[in-house]
């Protein structure tokens, strides 16, 4: 198959492998609707969906706090570490490197990258996250810092207040606590949105990443053009796609589908039947859901990788050099292997058998019988259970 | 990490500057310069910072390659005899380590230390390991800057 033909299956899977990663997360709404529809005090039809989607927006609102508490910690750590200390101005000590990508059509200008000192190395991406602007920023270093004294003082006012309550029962329950309470809430809830929105702009929707480069490639790759264009655009296909941003991202949302996997599988429980068959509904459905999302996790990176060879490597004599840097590697891994292979033979669909897999896991073991579930009991076509 | 003092640094710049002339002369003359600036504004040497493992970044492969005998790794064996003669030195409670060193040991008796200090990473050829060995005992036995 042609070229052409498979950046679009690595597109869909792209695609496919995002959507089973969000699929708990959706499906956490008609498992909500269940439970409020047949539980103790059930709602208008409306007002159970509009419940259900607005519990499902908090908590990816609440995830993505974690995601800031990430992307600020990583910031501090690169601009802090050692790490990016020297950028690459591409002056005329780089030409060799320089022309063989700039006749490959590449701007290099374009492409922020860092050069560092290292025996053993990779060529690699890193997304850097921004600060936000002013203060928020310098508040948001400072809560770097003293990471460790707020995570502490943070469960010791957490055992304060509970023990609190257990002293003075009912201490906050009066109008001075809750105006106060809402006082705080409402002044800050301006900076949270106006960081998270920053935030959002600044790390998903356009974020920077750079190549690192170890110096010694200069001198190594000097007279080696197909290598040097080979693996420099491998990388460019990274920053371009904004794949190290995004792997944040996914690590941290997959990290919680799989939490939320487990609950959609309680889906079993809400209809009346046997508590063994039920059950083992359960464990199909909890562990294909938490198997998919690992699985579509790792096989994203390998539709990446994928992607970013089959973008790097479009002629004879750049596949051929990627093909012999992969199975030179003194430690191969089924990932390169794999890689290697689709450069030298002709695409096939079967190659990305992984990430199939876990798509079919998810549809198969978590979705459909939790879609089936959720129609035949709003259908009326199976009772629901008594206890429910 | 170690800060590293001035007279460490520049031992450190002629072994490696002699052994690179033997063993990787290319990135010696495209990029020793750098190499030796960064050495002496930073006081550390290059290669040995700490980095954290983020595990988002995306490599070219999935596995760390040894890019062969450049500044950086001799820089390493430079430290690395550095230490090994001061710590022989020391071991006989003497404040000189050089002088003391040049009058009582054979070189291939201090080469012999540091080849059974250093780990060798499985690409590297020992024969090859120990000419560059030689070479910077050598230059830190009877370099000027050695009194």
């Amino acid at each position: 198959m042609t070229e052409a033909a498979q950046l679009r299956h690595l597109r869909f899977t792209d695609r496919a492998l995002r959507a089973v990663i969000a699929a708990p997360y959706a499906l956490f709404v008609p498992t909500l609707m269940t439970v409020d529809h047949y539980g103790d005090s059930p709602m208008h039809l409306a007002g159970e969906l509009l419940l259900a989607l607005g519990a499902v927006t908090v908590i990816c609102l609440a995830i993505f706090a974690f995601l800031i508490r990430e992307w600020a910690a990583w910031s501090y750590e690169y601009r802090h570490g050692r790490q990016l200390r020297s950028p690459i101005n591409w002056d005329h000590r780089w030409d060799d490197v320089r022309q063989p990508l700039e006749q490959s059509g590449l701007d290099i200008d374009t492409i922020a990258a860092y050069s560092v000192y290292r025996t053993h190395f990779n060529l690699k991406t890193l997304h850097p996250p921004g600060r936000s602007l002013g203060m928020l920023g310098v508040m948001s270093d400072w809560g770097e810092r003293h990471n460790r004294k707020l995570i502490v003082t943070g469960a010791i006012s957490g055992v304060a207040i509970a023990v609190a309550g257990e002293v003075w029962p009912g201490w906050y329950d009066r109008p001075q606590f809750w105006i106060g309470a809402g006082v705080v809430t409402a002044v800050l809830m301006p900076f949270a949105i106006w960081n998270g929105w920053s935030q959002y702009r600044m790390n998903a929707h356009r974020p920077e990443s750079v190549v690192l480069i170890p110096s010694q490639w200069r001198s190594r790759l000097r007279g080696d053009a197909p290598t040097a264009t080979a693996v420099f655009l491998h990388e460019v296909s990274h920053v371009r796609h904004h794949d190290v941003s995004r792997r944040r991202i996914v690590a941290m949302y997959a990290h919680f589908a799989q939490f939320g996997a487990f609950l959609d599988a309680g889906m079993a429980f809400t209809v009346r039947g046997s508590d063994g068959l039920l059950f083992a509904l359960f464990l199909i459905m909890a562990v294909s859901g938490i198997l998919a999302v690992r699985r579509a996790r790792t096989a994203l990176r390998l539709v990446e990788e994928l992607r970013a060879d089959a973008e790097a490597c479009r002629d004879e004599p750049t596949r051929k050099a990627m093909h012999h840097f992969l199975d030179g590697l003194a430690t191969p891994t089924p990932q390169t292997a794999l890689r290697s292979r689709v450069l030298t033979t002709p695409w096939k669909l079967s190659f990305l058998f992984p990430a199939h897999r876990a798509i079919a896991l998810m549809t198969v073991g978590n979705a459909v019988p939790l879609l089936t579930l959720f129609t035949l009991l709003w259908t009326g076509a199976v009772s629901p259970a008594p206890d429910l | 990490m170690q800060r590293l003092d001035d007279e460490q640094v520049e031992r450190i710049l002629a072994m490696v500057d002699a052994s690179a002339a033997a063993v990787a002369p290319d990135e010696r003359d495209d990029s020793f310069d750098d190499y030796a600036d960064l050495m002496r504004t930073e006081r550390i040497l290059p290669g040995t910072e700490s980095h954290p493992v983020d595990d988002s970044a995306a490599g070219l492969a999935d596995a760390l390659i040894f890019l062969g005998m450049g500044l950086t790794f001799l820089g390493h064996v430079a430290f690395t005899v550095l230490n090994v003669a001061t710590n022989m030195a020391i071991e006989r409670g003497v404040e000189n380590a050089v002088t003391y060193l040049r009058k009582k040991f054979r070189k291939d008796e201090i080469v012999d230390h540091v080849m059974e200090e250093l780990t060798l990473p499985p690409e590297v050829d020992p024969s090859e390991m120990r000419t560059v060995i030689v070479i910077q005992v050598t230059v830190l036995l009877d370099g000027d800057d050695a009194e």
